[in-house]
């Protein structure tokens, strides 16, 4: 039986997101040819790709728009509050008489200053995420869009078992757990790998019988004639 | 007083800039580490179980009268169903309880001869499931040769039996479970 080879969902996304290497991309390409349920999963990798590109791209120039218009609106602001404060204290010490106030409007800017920056960290964190609440949403948005593409993409629970083994004729002491009639059941026992020395084996698979049973894999190893290992 | 406007009050484009520049920075390291947590989740806690606790069944079967060994219970209904109903009695010979670490072989000599190697590979839960092991097991003869290399993907509690010396009267099993 020849050794052909299968790629997951995540090599064929590795793979329309252009992360294999070129060797690697060339089994793909092969595989995809002979697989039209792979060529379609591809597409709808790259379709979702473009899809959710366009969507980010369009958010981020939207929240751009927006941040511009608030950092101008804190730029300005923030000019009137120096220019109120320099006039303000400009006044303060026009007016004053020597030695007649001995805490001057400078020093008690500085208090105003201080008291802003130990105003607490929960407070500054919560100015912080009202200030750019759009910025932390469209984030949020772009990771659960994320979240639902692995999950959408990552392979089945329920895995393919194969009844009876056949030998492998390119290797006789090897097994390959091919199969004859597929049975899907819920995860029983599966046979990745068996490689009997000098003789073949053939694996059942016992599917579970109801909710108080267990599934079970029957491997029966025939050394043909050669000494047994028990 | 320089320094008190330049900390609070910022006056000029270029500090503004620098601010925007932060802010920017802030939102998107908190944007790429929810991604990373939510994203390496799965991942992290399959990676914190890092042992399974598997039992190593020596079963004798024969036609002999005896029935299923009362020890054999979990596995009492399997016994009783095609290919295994083939022989009547089984009978449990050894029991060996081992907790794999990931990675770290563990050797069992047989009781029935010849010597078993577990290497427990990986193990990881997906959606709800029962905790799936992939372990690999050698088998090596009385005379030390490899007589089997495998590797079996099993959920917690279910079996793999391996049937060695099989004939119409009688057969050596080797089964294992882990949990």
């Amino acid at each position: 039986m020849p050794d052909t080879p299968k790629f997951d969902d995540i090599d064929l996304m590795l793979y329309a997101d252009g992360e294999v290497d070129e060797a690697l991309a060339a089994r793909v390409e092969a595989y995809l040819d002979e697989n039209s349920d792979a060529r379609a999963k591809v597409e709808a990798i790259r379709q979702m790709d473009d899809t959710l590109r366009s969507y980010l791209e369009l958010a981020a120039d939207d929240q751009e728009s927006r941040l511009s218009a608030m950092w101008d609106t804190i730029e300005h602001n923030i000019r009137a509050d120096s220019t109120t404060a320099r006039q303000a204290l400009s006044a303060r010490e026009t007016e004053s008489a020597p030695g007649a106030e001995p805490r001057s409007e400078p020093g008690r800017l500085r208090d105003r200053a201080e008291r802003q920056d130990t105003d607490g960290i929960w407070s500054a964190i919560g100015r912080w995420l009202e200030g750019y609440r759009g910025h932390v949403l469209t984030g949020a948005a772009a990771v659960a869009a994320a979240a639902l593409l692995v999950i959408a993409l990552r392979p089945s629970p329920t895995v393919v078992v194969e009844r009876g083994g056949v030998a492998n004729p390119g290797n006789p002491g090897s097994m390959n757990v091919s199969s004859t009639a597929p049975v899907h059941e819920p995860n029983p026992p599966q046979v990745e790998h068996l490689d009997v020395t000098g003789g073949s084996g053939t694996v059942f698979v016992m599917p579970r019988d109801g909710k108080d049973d267990v599934s079970a894999t029957v491997i029966f190893v025939d050394m043909n004639d050669v000494e047994g290992p028990l | 007083m320089t320094k008190q406007r330049s900390t609070v009050q910022p006056s000029t484009t270029r500090q503004l800039a620098i601010r925007r520049a932060c802010t920017r920075a802030r939102v998107l390291a908190i944007v790429i580490m929810a991604a990373a947590v939510l994203l390496g989740a799965g991942a992290t806690s399959s990676a914190l179980a890092q042992t399974a606790n598997c039992s190593f069944l020596e079963i004798e079967a024969s036609n002999k009268e005896g029935g299923i060994d009362g020890k054999l219970k979990p596995l009492a209904k399997k016994l009783k169903k095609p290919p295994l109903s083939s022989w009547k009695s089984y009978k449990l010979v050894a029991k060996h309880d081992k907790s794999l670490a990931r990675m770290k072989p563990e050797d069992i000599r047989l009781t029935l001869g010849g010597k078993l190697s577990a290497l427990l590979r990986r193990q990881g839960n997906s959606q709800g499931q029962k905790t799936r092991f992939e372990v690999s097991i050698t088998i090596d003869n009385k005379s030390g040769k490899r007589a089997v290399d495998s590797t079996i993907n099993v959920s917690s509690g279910d079996y793999l039996i391996f049937a060695f010396d099989v004939t119409s009267e009688r057969g050596n099993l080797l089964a294992f479970t882990c949990k």
